[in-house]
């Protein structure tokens, strides 16, 4: 039996069926994260995650019950790092997020997503014009369009609490686009945690589709 | 969970930097050159109020991998060192046009650093270009063009190809007849064989892209038998060598840029011969070349040395040396390189 609840009408709407309210703690969760370029230049991450809905499906397997939930979600952040000697990073990013939680609350998912990375020069940047006049023109960059496809897997925990947390390791493969006269790949790896408070801005209640 | 807390530590002790010697140089700044930002590495000793510009090989390589060797200890000591990652390589930046990618722009380039270093660093200072491999090219074109030469004190080819047709050429007959030597030595017998009989089938006067390409793998690969029966000296492990994963070059991202920009050049890299060119040049030159280097045969080394019109020039052959003589002799090579200096400061 397929049961809709809340898809495509009003987000304060209660599903009909929801096996677990953890999912629906109202709170808009946030995450930071370790982000480490090519996984040693040292970052960090911060941002949130914007659920869209969530499909719960739940079959009966030798007597026992079983619950799984994907979630296609929206997840704006922003993300920096520095390497040494080289250069600085920031990125602004929005992925697409598809991601599937087992019975045990581990979820592993899949997103894509676009962003605007600048590279910043370190030290001083030195502009040599046409006419062979040198200037140093400091602190410098260039920015570079950044789509993106990344993988992670994580766990839930805090079972009974309505302020759940979770870990996650993360890896996202940036392409940096008209970077020098073709493009370029950049790996990162991302250890954080997601922390779901009531506070703050509040994401209602999670459109449920039950199966 | 309690774990998790060490997280913030984590974060705290890989973001730490490590501070150097203040007495030492050891900096990075960037040259800005018709959409390019390309970074120089500077390290050593600029009290020596002397320069020498590393010009790297590939096109593909980078600057800093020529710190990766016991040489550049010494070098470091007694000058300031610029290592400096060409257009689309290393870790350069930049927004441009592949039609861009030209020898002439790279020249441009090249030039827009020894401008750089002249600003920063004084005109009163010495800069000495370096090139090796394809570095050799990129420099020799860059004392054939306009005056170009006079910005610098002297220039250093190292195992340089500043004339690519002849290189295949060379490089072919230096196959056959040092297989044919170390066939009758006894070395590696069954595989000089092989080498033999694939390079007789290469016609020496139409030499394809495709066996181009053949023959440059092959001059590694040859390296090895020859240090394995002694004939070589194999290079000693040490020098700054750059960490894979903290140091400034991201090896993804110079491997995947470097490539690219390889195949823009390639087409014409191949074609370029300035042998014609080298006339023009009289600044001091010092032209060092491995006895086995298979890459760039050291008869090109030769028609270096004679065709330029210097009045101070020398030549170094390093008999126990493939193409890259800084690692195999690295001692001999880096006397030779301050010797040199010295001499035409």
């Amino acid at each position: 039996m397929l049961l809709i609840a809340s898809f495509g009408s009003s987000a304060q709407e209660q599903p009909t069926k929801v096996i677990d309210q953890r999912f629906q703690s109202g709170g808009l969760p946030f995450y930071v994260s370790y982000y480490g370029n090519f996984l040693t230049h040292p970052g960090i991450k911060m941002g949130l995650d914007w659920n869209l809905f969530m499909i719960e499906k739940t079959k009966e397997k030798r007597r026992r019950t079983k619950t799984i939930r994907k979630v296609l979600l929206v997840t704006p952040a922003i993300s920096y790092y520095t390497h040494n000697a080289s250069h600085n990073g920031l990125l602004a990013s929005t992925d697409l997020a598809w991601r599937r939680y087992s019975k045990n609350l581990f979820y592993r998912e899949i997103s894509v997503g676009v962003g605007y990375f600048k590279r910043y020069n370190a030290g001083d940047t030195w502009d040599v014009m046409e006419d062979g006049a040198v200037t140093n023109v400091g602190a410098s960059s260039r920015g570079y369009f950044s789509p993106s496809v990344s993988l992670s897997l994580g766990k839930r925990f805090n079972k009974q609490d309505p302020s759940p947390i979770s870990v996650f390791t993360k890896l996202n493969s940036n392409l940096l686009v008209d970077y020098n006269a073709s493009m370029s790949v950049e790996l990162s790896v991302e250890l954080g945690l997601r922390i779901i408070r009531g506070w703050g801005i509040n994401a209602n209640k999670i459109r449920t589709i039950v199966k | 969970m309690r774990y998790l807390r060490l997280l913030p530590i984590l974060f705290i002790v890989l973001s730490c930097e490590v501070y150097e010697d203040a007495e030492r140089l050891d900096h990075t700044f960037y040259v800005r050159n018709k959409g390019a930002d390309m970074p120089v590495y500077m390290r050593g000793n600029i009290s020596s109020k002397v320069v020498i510009l590393i010009v790297h090989g590939g096109p593909g390589g980078n600057g800093l991998e020529y710190r990766d060797g016991l040489w550049s200890i010494d070098l470091e000591k007694k000058y300031a060192v610029a290592y400096w990652d060409q257009r689309g390589q290393g870790m350069s930046q930049g927004k441009y046009d592949a039609s861009s990618v030209t020898v002439d722009t790279m020249v441009s380039d090249m030039d827009a650093v020894v401008k750089v270093l002249k600003a920063k660093y004084g005109d009163d200072g010495d800069i000495f270009a370096l090139g090796h491999s394809w570095g050799g090219t990129l420099t020799a074109k860059y004392v054939t063009t306009a005056n170009l030469q006079y910005n610098l004190k002297g220039w250093i080819e190292s195992n340089g190809a500043h004339d690519n047709p002849k290189n295949d050429k060379e490089a072919t007959k230096m196959f056959k007849s040092v297989a044919q030597e170390q066939i009758s030595l006894g070395n590696n017998t069954n595989n000089w064989e092989n080498i033999l009989d694939w390079v007789s089938e290469i016609d020496i006067n139409n030499i394809s892209d495709s066996q181009s390409l053949e023959l440059n793998q092959k001059a590694f690969e040859v390296e090895d038998w020859l240090i394995e029966d002694g004939i070589m000296q194999k290079g000693e492990e040490g020098g700054n060598v750059s960490s894979f994963f903290f140091g400034p070059i991201n090896p993804l991202t110079s491997y995947l840029i470097g490539n690219a920009t390889n195949s823009l050049l390639s087409k014409e890299v191949e074609a370029t011969a300035l042998t014609d060119q080298l006339y023009k040049v009289k600044i001091p030159v010092l032209v060092l070349a491995g006895k086995y280097d298979f890459v760039v045969p050291p008869s090109l080394a030769y028609d270096a040395f004679y065709s330029v019109s210097s009045t101070s020039k020398k030549i170094v052959l390093f008999e126990k040396s493939g193409h890259s003589p800084m690692n195999n002799e690295w001692r001999k090579y880096t006397d030779e390189v301050i010797r040199f200096v010295e001499a035409n400061r």
